[in-house]
């Protein structure tokens, strides 16, 4: 007899809800969830048909010979292979099954040998240009006022099976800084050895502080301090930490966990993708053209904001205030002038000033201007709009739902028009015109209490 | 009751070695450790897997005495 077993079913259910999740909420980053999560589903498909035959075995029911049959091994495999596949093509790593994996089931037969390397210095002019080439491990760079020189010392890491290995390729992989002119060159040399050894260095390097950075990395962290020139950054997989850079900045990496830059003087210029942002204190223009998953802090941005990514588009004229995108929410307090476009966002925005104009899918809105109103145009095709508007101030409103109802807590002069499916609330005392739609959703508009002028929950600034 | 213990541990050894092979793609992907130090463990899973299987196995292994062509 054959039993049947309820783990066929259960993965029909699953595969239709992934697909009907997708026709449902298309902005659901599905693909990469799906990549980092699907060794849960062997979990779950183990651990269910561990119960069941647990219970088999309880109930004295026959108990099938093997556990998990030969085909379904094949499942487990087919599944291994696509999963691990998604996974490498989001660029978390570089093959399968578990891409960092397999490259360490290599290079975890060889051992780990630490040398410090040799310190260099060479003099340089104030305001020369440093070049830290295809470099793998973390650099820490820090500017110094008396510094007329660049000073590079640290210790390298070389992953091999033999010690004399190790010893042959730390020697073929010297610290050297080569003047060219003006530029500097730090020179790690990493791709002398073949690529059966991996070596990796934690360097520091002090240059005088008027220095230009430029470095191009394969995988580690860049941690730069005081320095005065432009900063210039690229690399496959890096951390980034600025603080106090005097010129421009652009930072463009293939992933990256932080990128985090605190008192810039110049633009900052971000490309590529990543997790977490932290922007705070720039005087120049920001610019952020990619794609960056995780929790993105924008603070006191005195130039104007240009934020392009495939799931959010924010220009702002300024952010005195502060910004934060997190997953499918925005939110926003004291920013002048901003203009938001989204496919999908719950968006909180307080104390905003010269205009506000939002234009969204699908999300929630809730608007609390300052005492000086300023022009707002919001428009949602689903999603609850609240507005709360201080008491005695001066606007002429238009809130309308196409579908939903409305709730005029505000008052007078403020009256509601209802229609057979939908309603508008209108009126006001001349002033800034406030237009808000939403295809399908409640509108609320009421006074606002004096005490809530930011939203509780914006994150507080990040501290220097 | 041994030849059910015996079919018992020789039906969980799949889902076991299943979980287990979820569990340790799961931590590399989350980094608590990589795939690449971690998979020896399977090996040593389905060792003692067996082990058990036979140590449950033996009093009726014994028991047939001469298995093979003794039905003859």
């Amino acid at each position: 007899m054959r039993r049947g077993s309820v783990i066929g079913p259960l993965i029909l259910i699953g595969i239709g809800g992934l697909f009907l999740l997708r026709n449902l909420w298309p902005e659901i980053p599905l693909v990469d969830i799906i990549a980092k999560y699907w060794p849960f589903v062997l979990i779950a498909w183990g651990g269910l048909r561990l119960i069941e035959i647990l219970m088999w075995a309880i109930m004295s029911k026959p108990i099938p010979r093997n556990g998990v049959s030969g085909g379904e091994w094949m499942l487990v495999f087919l599944i291994c292979i696509v999963g691990g596949s998604m996974y490498t093509a989001r660029h978390y790593t570089t093959w399968f099954p578990a891409g960092r994996a397999w490259h360490g089931v290599m290079m975890d037969f060889g051992d780990s040998y630490d040398y410090t390397l040799a310190s260099v210095e060479k003099p340089c002019a104030k305001n020369c240009r440093v070049l830290i080439e295809n470099f793998r491990g973390n650099a820490k760079i820090t500017g110094s006022k008396d510094a007329t020189t660049v000073n590079a010392s640290g210790r390298e890491t070389v992953r091999s099976f033999q010690q004399s290995e190790a010893d042959k390729a730390n020697k073929e992989t010297p610290l050297e800084l080569i003047q060219q002119g003006d530029q500097m060159i730090v020179r790690t040399n990493q791709d002398r050895v073949s690529d059966r050894i991996r070596t990796t260095a934690e360097l520091e390097i002090t240059v005088p502080i008027g220095s230009s950075v430029e470095a191009h990395g394969r995988t580690g962290d860049f941690d730069i301090q005081t320095v005065n020139g432009t900063v210039d950054i690229s690399s496959d997989n890096a951390g980034v930490r600025l603080e106090s850079i005097g010129g421009d900045v652009r930072v463009d990496l293939r992933k990256s966990d932080i990128i985090r830059a605190i008192g810039v003087k110049g633009a900052v210029d971000l490309k590529g993708h990543g997790q977490d942002v932290e922007l705070q204190n720039i005087e120049g223009q920001v610019t952020v053209a990619g794609t960056y998953t995780g929790q993105i802090q924008l603070s006191n941005l005195a130039k104007p904001l240009r934020w392009e990514d495939t799931q959010i588009s924010v220009n702002c004229e300024k952010v005195p205030g502060q910004i934060h995108l997190g997953l499918g929410e925005f939110t926003a307090e004291n920013v002048i002038a901003l203009r938001l476009n989204a496919r999908s966002r719950d968006i909180q925005i307080s104390d905003f000033a010269q205009s506000l104009e939002l234009t969204l899918d699908r999300g929630n809105i809730d608007l609390r201007p300052g005492k000086n109103i300023p022009k707002i145009e919001v428009h949602t095709h689903s999603g609850d709009l609240e507005l709360a508007l201080p008491e005695g101030s001066k606007f002429d409103l238009k809130a309308s739902t196409d579908r939903g109802e409305v709730h005029n807590d505000f008052g007078s002069p403020l009256r509601v028009d209802e229609n057979e499916r939908g309603a508008t609330i209108v009126g006001g005392s001349g002033g800034p015109q406030l237009r808000l739609e939403t295809g399908r959703g409640a509108v609320t508009v009421r006074k606002a209490s004096a005490d809530e002028t930011t939203f509780p929950d914006t994150p507080k600034p990040i501290k220097q | 009751m041994n030849d059910a213990s015996y079919n018992l541990v020789q039906a969980i050894r799949g889902p076991i070695m299943l979980i287990a092979l979820g569990s340790l793609v799961a931590m590399d992907y989350f980094g608590v450790y990589g795939f690449g130090r971690t998979w020896p463990v399977l090996i040593i899973l389905f060792g003692v897997l067996k082990l058990l299987e036979k140590v449950v196995a033996r009093p009726i292994a014994q028991d047939p005495g001469p298995s093979g062509g003794s039905a003859i």
